[in-house]
């Protein structure tokens, strides 16, 4: 497709992941986890990454950082494209510039990525003059002035009295408290696109809704678009415009938030939805997907999902269904709908 | 009245803190401040609460896991409370609990058969052949093959493995099942299979659940009572179709308006709680919830802790915004609750 597209190009998605195929070296074999995944995100778009444990939710992230550790992964193929730029034919340095200043991450463990022994002035300040180290021209940012910019960006994620919390070592803060540090500082670098993985699954409720409410304040404030990570449709649903379905290493269904609650397509998604528990009514008794998710160093031939699909057939169980466009923006890979028309 | 199995009545457990030189004591943890409920034979209840408000030290409690500070825990009417240590043992079979992480409650240097297999040699002091057939059985009414009882844990998935912490916890007939967050480490498809299963067995064998979540969804198509804990107080009790349909107290609101719907287009949070659950070393006075609560009346619920008031639909809610409503004399101590289940 285009091949020499501009940065600033109109209309040209903020990220648009091609084909992506990646393996993992295990002692067992190769895994294959990432089997053709393709995804698009809009500049100041909301994407939710759906999917149960083991689907290449968390691992499709870390590709797009380069965080993978390679060897033992190995990207095969496919491309990743940010603002038009392949981030896999980037090198080392040229990676560094884009982590946290044009792509910033939230993780789900808000403990695990902050410091114990350091406070979270010291941490904030670090992360802000090593963000500024790299950048062109101008003079380089002071200890003083980041300490401010510091204390505004944790006015920015709603923490009360910043100018004395930002003393404060991390062990004194719950963990809401810390989460909304770790979204501090993942915006300290003014990014683009801002990627969360599971960020409320470690909290209660209550605070989980306050975190959610503040990634859709910040997605109308700051224009940011978010790439947004869960297993739980309720959390994603309630960020994200856009949900995409993966299982087993592939995007199965990718629609708007609206077309998947209203006509889910892939026995997937359908089955994904009957198995929720939810809390407005009392269904007779959740269904639940039988069986477990295929091990992926000898993953099923055909449509990876067919050993659990209610409706597979023989074409299922040779042949890997292409994706096909339902109606508009909604695409499906299922042999069941592959006969249907393909542009729409 | 109705049968009950087991009744909790004022049930405290308060930890002393102390400084570490010293051993002077600085304070006390109020983990569990006074809770009262009852469970009636067959029949399932729920805790719910966001994390801090002393779930798990009620049902530890409970099992005299940890020895409780004050109150009284009738089973089939005695007090579990006043039976010695040694004798305890011997009764403790008849109540189970299964815990969050079936991955940690399994050695992973034992096989299955060794896990389900060590209650009724202890206990039963079944061996050989026999114990293998039980095993076996045992293994087959969770729905796992007999071949599963030699393999190791890390052989297991998440979902078979907390098949084989259910087995080993039946293998002693127990009458009371405590489930603490039994499907947390689960996915969500997974989920629905495993509470399916848990209703097919209290069906089979007639048992008697506690529950223990922070997920409402779970609790609500579980139980058919619940009992809304804040900060180591049942703040509202009743059966769960009133509890979650009409909630009362602003706390229960608020943990019931804070549980994301899956749906597009979902309606802007009306009611968001703020802050913190407090720590359990300082309680607010008054009303334990007054720092957060979105619907303070004023004053009187910063000084005055509330009393437990029965409201028309047969709940009880400990919340001063039911003062008038009261439809009934609530008794004795503020929050001595006492609910009946169906």
């Amino acid at each position: 497709m285009c091949s020499t597209p501009k940065a600033e190009d109109k209309g040209l998605p903020l990220l648009e992941i091609e084909e992506l195929r990646i393996e993992f070296g295990t002692f067992e074999g190769v895994s294959h986890v990432l089997d053709g995944v393709s995804l698009s995100l809009e500049r100041r778009g909301t994407l939710g990454l759906v999917g149960e444990t083991g689907c290449g939710k968390s691992i499709t992230a870390k590709a797009i950082l380069r965080l993978l550790p390679e060897p033992p992964a190995k990207i095969v193929s496919g491309s990743i494209r940010f603002q038009g730029e392949d981030l896999l034919r980037k090198g080392k340095q040229d990676m560094r510039k884009v982590r946290g200043r044009k792509i910033a991450m939230v993780f789900q463990d808000p403990m695990t990525f902050l410091n114990p022994v350091f406070t979270i002035e010291q941490q904030l300040v670090d992360v802000i003059v090593a963000h500024d180290e790299g950048r062109q021209g101008g003079r380089p940012v002071s200890r003083k002035e980041a300490r401010e910019k510091a204390v505004a960006l944790l006015r920015d994620v709603r923490i009360p009295q910043p100018e004395e919390r930002i003393r404060a070592y991390p062990h004194e803060f719950s963990g809401g408290m810390r989460q909304r540090v770790l979204i501090a500082m993942a915006l300290s670098g003014s990014p683009d696109l801002l990627i969360a993985d599971e960020p409320t699954t470690a909290l209660d409720v209550t605070i989980q809704a306050q975190i959610l409410k503040l990634t859709r304040d910040l997605v109308r404030e700051r224009e940011l678009s978010v790439l947004l990570i869960s297993h739980d449709l309720g959390v994603v649903a309630s960020v994200c415009r856009q949900i995409a379905v993966m299982y087993a290493g592939t995007v199965v269904e990718n629609c708007s938030t609206k077309q998947l609650f209203r006509n889910p397509i892939h026995p997937y998604t359908q089955g994904l939805l009957s198995s929720i528990l939810t809390f407005s009514t009392r269904k007779a008794r959740p269904e639940g997907i039988k069986g477990a998710i295929p091990d992926l160093i000898h993953p099923p031939a055909g449509c990876r999902f067919h050993p659990r699909c209610p409706k597979a057939h023989e074409l299922c169980r040779r042949e890997k269904p292409e994706a096909v466009q339902i109606e508009k923006g909604h695409w499906v890979r299922c042999h069941l709908h592959s006969g249907l028309s393909k542009n729409g | 009245m109705v049968e009950c199995l087991i009744k909790i009545e004022n049930l405290k457990k308060h930890f002393p803190l102390k400084k570490r030189m010293l051993g002077r004591q600085m304070g006390v943890v109020k983990a569990l401040d006074g809770i009262s409920f009852s469970i009636r034979e067959g029949g399932s209840f729920g805790l719910v609460g966001e994390s801090g408000s002393g779930k798990t030290t009620a049902a530890r409690a409970i099992l005299r896991l940890i020895e409780p500070t004050e109150g009284k825990i009738l089973w089939e009417g005695r007090d579990l409370c006043t039976i010695p240590e040694s004798e305890f043992k011997r009764f403790r079979r008849n109540m189970q609990m299964i815990f969050q992480d079936p991955h940690s409650s399994l050695n992973p240097r034992k096989t299955v058969f060794r896990s389900v297999g060590e209650p009724l040699l202890i206990h039963e002091r079944i061996r050989g052949r026999a114990l293998r057939e039980r095993v076996r059985e045992l293994l087959e009414i969770v729905g796992l093959k007999g071949e599963f009882m030699f393999r190791y844990p890390h052989e297991l998935s998440g979902g078979q493995k907390q098949r084989v912490v259910i087995s080993r916890a039946l293998s002693l007939h127990p009458k009371l099942l405590i489930l603490d967050e039994p499907t947390s480490a689960l996915d969500v498809s997974v989920q629905a299979q495993m509470l399916a299963f848990l209703e097919s067995l209290q069906e089979q064998f007639g048992l008697t659940y506690l529950f223990i979540s922070h997920n409402l969804a779970v609790i609500r198509h579980t139980c058919e009572a619940v009992g809304v804990m804040y900060l180591g107080k049942i703040v509202e009790l009743g059966s769960a179709e009133k509890v979650f349909s009409a909630p009362k107290h602003p706390y229960t609101r608020a943990l019931v308006a804070a549980v994301p719907i899956p749906q597009a287009d979902q309606p802007e949070n009306a009611v968001l709680l703020e802050g913190d659950i407090p720590s359990a070393t300082n309680i607010p006075p008054g009303c334990r919830f007054n720092t957060r609560c979105p619907e303070k009346i004023g004053a009187v619920c910063e000084e005055i802790e509330p009393w437990t008031y029965r409201v028309a639909d047969g709940s009880e809610v400990a919340c001063h915004l039911y003062r008038s409503a009261d439809s009934g004399p609530s008794r004795g101590h503020p929050s001595h609750l006492n609910f009946h289940g169906k």
